[in-house]
């Protein structure tokens, strides 16, 4: 199983990361497509053994631990926030809220920030 | 120490001080360990009272009685800590301060130990020679040429040079074991669901646990008593009594059914190894353990298993860092996702993305069948293995706990399945769920003079650490070891 | 506006999805509250918010709702089912996924029936299959219009739990989906499961679509509606779309499949803007969660605890208290109000009068004043108390309508059921309101009617009888309407036909 340089760039849009291709200059932090694509196939090539094993007897995978998923203790108060709000770790706040680049909801709307 | 702390001989804060000397003069630097990111300050905050109420209902744990009272620890940056930054290791978390605090580092401070600082890593614990930090590498204090191993290697070199007795790390894949047994010390990774995974930042969730450093094994065990137990914060974590882990350390290895694993020992293992190795399940035998050769059928699939898996979540678990909420942000981006995308790409390091690449991929349309589903059923063989052999006696097995001791700084970063592949003995206790402890087994030539040390593991069934540290004792006490008091 | 059947030969083919928010104390997975209009991002800890090493921990109150309202939609729950991770980025899901269940859902099969009108159905009950219900939960929400060029965020709402409900694509008109839907939001009102109040998105429904020509197999292509606020507006997003494929299909084109918004102002459907990459969101097994187990016990507990739904209690009321079936359908449309009849019904042991009395004056005031049932200041055993008035001839009807104003005016501003508000016993006793009979007291009030009218008397004995009633007037208006009007319409026949 190989993969191809534009699966790894499908699969970095899906991941929300930029990776940049052959015809782009390469910038700082931005890995090449090219690179990572080779490294992923060379993983890929050793993880290949996997289907050398025999899993026809196998049903339901393991799930560690074997208990059911306990319920909440009903006096678990909210973990604290130390200082407060949220407002003290986030990026970008105003009035309450935390901020990004507008999104568009609907074809017609603007396009963000362009 | 801690008696000495208890007994009001020594000031509270006496351990602690020192430490942080300590620290600073090994730590800084050309040639500096660079173990440590963060470092409390002289006198720190003060521990929790043991009677305080700072335990909380529905936890199981036995502490609270100054277990650690005065004891210096080191954690790893990646448990949420109040008073110091979190950030993993990463450029994403930089200066990242937690507002709530990890179980495993309130029970630190609820048994009286003093947080000396965090220590360095592998970037969210992704590597296996804490090259991938971003803030730069840590040296292995027994060569400063030599990686301390990974991914917690701020905390196995902090204890290898006597900065602390003991320390906080985690364990996804080897990433406690492995450190320990390339810096020379013992290092523990409990059964999955020991210990409390609530604030400990996860990387593979179903792999994660956090573990202990000790320079002896009863520092390692004092450790992990301390942080143990139920936490009805953690779904994981498993309703079960802590048992006393420190207290029949000395009980022996005697009429215990101690198995080798062949699969464990290829004929590529380096001779250095074997021969340190072979001399080690002497000492065993002579202490009277029964020694049975065991086979483990599935091995040979861990690493693939492991790198399936562990990715995968890891990408799920990493989407959370998008610069919107907390962390670093691309402040430039003009839509959101643009935002995203800088901001991910800035903060992550190298391996990072390239695990992120490759989880996403093998949960992915098309390949998710292929990868992620075969994956977990072959977790399921390894994790059968191990059962199987238990079930037939074994009450221990032993292996060497790497494939070879400590390699040179830069020597694997270029062939990520070369490094990746350090993790071949350890990676199965993670998949299996069960204990696993490093202890130091002898030294190797390592070709510039040194005398790299080597680690042996012990692994045992789910919830057997206590058995399995005695052996761990047996064989450190064979090599001189005592054990200093903490 | 409903039903424009398909042209000639095509049917539409409609299937819902639809999220149900769960009445809980605390979010499903930290113990937040679960408010809705608070101060926005302050219900919200380390867990909802993402940060990091935080861990969910199952809140149990969810789990039960869930499995209330499975059972009532006549699911199979299964006694493990698995908790998965969504994976996708958006701003107001901070963890870059969403906990759900894919693979094995918490409930799958049921069938709800609900009675319709609807002339293409013989037995006048449209039966639509559930496929399947899961237990997820809920993102933040994200503002687009706040702010100038940026979109706010607020993480108050993430974690709050829903379920999930698919059903099969058995709906056939938009006018089906609407009963449909009708009936599944009684029932979830009866089961105290959710508020279901779409406005404020505690029930969010999302539609798909084909056509296909009739007595054909194959499915067409689905086309996926969403941001419908209110079950007509369900309504009519159906019928603009099915006339939007038709006319497509017409012109000789081809569906295509697409996620589409309603406009509600518009009255009109728009695509939502094509992502960036195709939906993979990457499904599995949450690592942090192990499976959930529903026991036996927990089901048949639930089971027991299962509240009469609309439809048995419909026909319970027609039998039991002999309504005809609108007011059975009336007074059982939501719970608090037929607890509200029943009790009524039961205290007065006057079933129809009962009826008559809140179908009447009753709703009428709790509709002015927007009240539930349960929160209508005249209580069940003060109305019934009226009705005894009533029944007995202390009171007649008129004034009786009168005493229940005076029972809301002393009621306002006291707590709903307190001692406080006046009882109609009291009402009538203080302000002497009760039927007066005596002869010697109606006779004088009929005396002083016909003294003050002779003219009109005149009229009466020439023959202009209709006028009887202008004296019963006259007489009720003496008597504060308090006069017993039998007795009176006796008297004054008598004196009027005297002389």
């Amino acid at each position: 199983m190989s993969v191809s340089r534009e699966e790894v760039e499908r699969i970095a849009a899906l991941a929300r990361l930029d990776v940049f291709g052959e015809d782009e200059p390469a910038a700082e932090g931005r890995p090449s497509a090219v690179r990572l694509t080779e490294e992923l196939n060379r993983i890929l090539e050793h993880i290949a053994t996997l289907e050398e094993a025999d899993i026809s007897e196998i049903g339901d995978p393991i799930r560690l631990p074997s208990d059911p998923v306990p319920f909440r203790d009903p006096g678990l108060e909210p973990d604290s926030l130390a200082e407060g709000a949220p407002a003290d770790r986030a990026p970008r706040w105003r009035d309450g809220f935390f901020l990004v680049p507008r999104l568009p909801a609907l074809v017609d709307d603007e396009e963000d920030g362009s | 120490m801690a008696a000495a702390v208890r007994e009001g001989s020594v000031p509270a804060d006496h351990y602690l001080n020192k430490a942080l000397e300590q620290a600073r003069a090994v730590d800084r630097g050309h040639e500096g360990l660079n173990a440590f990111l963060a470092l409390a300050k002289p006198g720190g905050p003060a521990p929790d009272a043991p009677d305080s109420g700072s335990g909380r209902a529905g936890e199981t744990h036995p502490t609270g009685d100054g277990l650690l009272a005065g004891v210096p620890v080191a954690v790893k940056d990646n448990l949420c800590t109040l008073d110091l930054p979190t950030t993993c290791a990463s450029r994403i978390l930089e200066g990242y301060r937690s507002p709530y605090e990890a179980t495993a580092v309130r029970r630190l401070r609820v048994a009286g130990a003093r947080l000396v600082g965090k220590t360095n890593m592998d970037e969210f614990a992704m590597g296996s020679s804490t090259e991938n930090s971003a803030f730069g590498p840590t040296r292995n204090p027994r060569d400063r040429d030599r990686v301390p191993g990974g991914s917690s290697g701020g905390s196995a070199a902090a204890v290898a040079a006597g900065v602390v007795p003991c320390a906080l790390g985690s364990d996804t894949g080897g990433s406690v074991r492995q450190p320990a047994a390339f810096c020379g010390v013992v290092g523990v990774k409990p059964t999955y669901g020991r210990v409390s995974r609530y604030g400990l930042v996860a990387f593979a969730s179903s792999l994660d646990q956090v573990g202990a450093f000790g320079r002896s094994v009863l520092d390692a065990a004092l450790l992990l008593e301390a942080v143990a137990g139920y936490d009805p914060r953690d779904p994981t974590s498993v309703r079960r009594p802590v048992p006393d882990l420190s207290g029949g350390l000395d009980e022996g290895i005697r009429g215990r059914v101690v198995g080798l694993p062949r699969e464990y020992l290829p004929d590529t293992l380096a001779p250095e190894v074997r021969a340190r190795y072979d001399e080690a399940v002497e000492r065993l035998r002579e202490a009277g353990a029964r020694i049975r050769e065991v086979s483990l059928p599935h091995t040979r699939f861990a690493v693939s298993t492991y790198y399936v898996l562990a990715p995968a979540e890891a990408s799920s678990n990493l989407a959370r860092y998008d610069g919107v909420r907390y962390g670093g942000r691309a402040s430039e981006a003009r839509s959101t996702l643009e935002l995203y995308r800088a901001s991910r790409t800035r903060g992550f390091g190298p391996e990072v993305v390239r695990r992120i690449m490759l989880g996403t991929f093998g949960l992915s349309a098309g390949y998710h069948d292929q990868y992620y589903d075969r994956a977990q059923k072959v977790r399921a063989l390894i994790a059968r293995d191990f059962e199987r052999v238990w079930a037939d006696g074994v009450d221990l097995l032993f292996t060497p706990t790497a494939p070879g001791p400590a390699f040179r700084l830069g020597e694997r970063t270029a062939d990520p399945v070369a490094m990746y592949l350090s993790d071949v003995f350890t990676v199965t206790a993670n998949l299996a769920g069960i204990p696993g402890v490093s202890v130091p087994m002898g030294e190797v030539a390592g070709g510039g003079g040194d005398r790299p040390p080597l680690g042996g593991q012990f692994l045992a069934p789910p919830w057997h650490e206590a058995p399995m540290l005695q052996a761990a004792r047996a064989l450190e006490v064979s090599y001189g070891i005592t054990g200093e008091d903490t | 506006m409903t039903d424009r059947a398909p042209d000639a030969g095509y049917e539409a083919v409609i299937g819902l999805e639809i999220h149900v928010q769960l009445r809980t104390e605390e979010k499903l997975f930290c113990p937040d509250g679960t408010g809705f209009g608070e101060v926005p991002n302050t219900n919200v800890c380390p867990v909802c918010l993402g940060l990091p090493g935080a861990l969910p921990v199952l809140n149990r109150e969810a789990v039960e709702l869930a499995v209330r309202a499975s059972l009532a939609f006549g699911c199979t729950v299964h006694q493990r089912s698995v908790w998965a991770r969504k994976n996708y980025f958006y701003p107001d899901l901070p963890k870059g996924y969403q906990i759900s269940q894919f693979e094995e859902p918490l409930a799958t099969d049921g069938v709800f029936r609900v009675e319709t009108d609807d002339t293409s159905d013989p037995v006048g009950r449209l039966a639509i299959r559930i496929r399947r219900i899961h237990m997820e939960e809920d993102a933040g929400k994200s503002i687009h219009d706040r702010f100038e060029g940026a979109t706010a965020v607020d993480l108050n709402r993430t974690g709050t739990p829903l379920i999930e409900m698919v059903t099969e694509p058995d709906f056939r008109s938009p006018a089906q989906v609407r009963a449909w839907l009708t009936g599944v939001k009684q029932v979830l009102e009866y089961l105290e499961v959710s508020d279901c109040n779409m406005e404020e998105g505690s029930l969010r429904v999302d539609a798909n679509v084909s056509i296909r020509p009739v007595g054909s197999e194959p499915l067409g292509t689905k086309t996926e509606l969403k941001n419908m606020n209110s079950f007509s507006g369900v309504e009519r997003a159906l019928d603009v779309e099915i006339a939007r494929q038709r006319d497509v299909v017409a012109m000789g084109g081809q569906v295509a499949h697409q996620t589409l918004l309603w406009d509600e102002r518009r009255g009109d459907v728009r695509p939502m803007r094509s992502k960036e990459e195709s939906h993979d969101y990457r499904y599995f097994p949450d690592p942090d969660l192990p499976p959930l187990q529903v026991s036996e016990n927990l089901i048949e507990a639930v089971k027991a605890q299962l509240p009469e739904l609309p439809a048995a209690r419909r026909t319970r009321f027609r039998e039991d208290y002999g309504l005809p079936a609108y007011d059975a359908g009336v007074l059982t449309a939501r719970r608090p109000l037929a607890d509200y009849y029943e009790e009524t019904a039961r205290t007065s042991g006057a079933p129809k009068e009962a009826s008559n009395w809140i179908m009447g004056p009753v709703l009428a005031a709790m509709n002015a004043r927007d009240l539930e049932a349960d929160d209508f200041p005249v209580r069940p055993v003060h109305l019934a108390e009226l009705i005894d008035l009533v029944e007995e001839g202390t009171i007649n009807r008129n004034v009786a309508k009168d005493v229940l104003g005076r029972m809301l005016e002393s009621a306002a501003g006291v707590e709903v059921g307190s001692a406080a508000a006046k009882t109609p016993a009291e009402i009538v006793r203080e302000e002497g309101l009760a039927t007066v009979s005596d002869t010697g007291r109606l006779e004088a009030w009929v005396e002083d009617a016909l003294a003050a009218h002779p003219e009109e008397v005149a009229r009466f004995r020439d023959g202009e009888t209709r006028l009887q009633g202008f004296f019963m007037g006259e007489v009720m208006k003496r008597s504060r309407g308090k006069a017993d009007p039998t007795e009176v319409a006796r008297i004054l026949t008598e004196r009027l036909e005297e002389t």
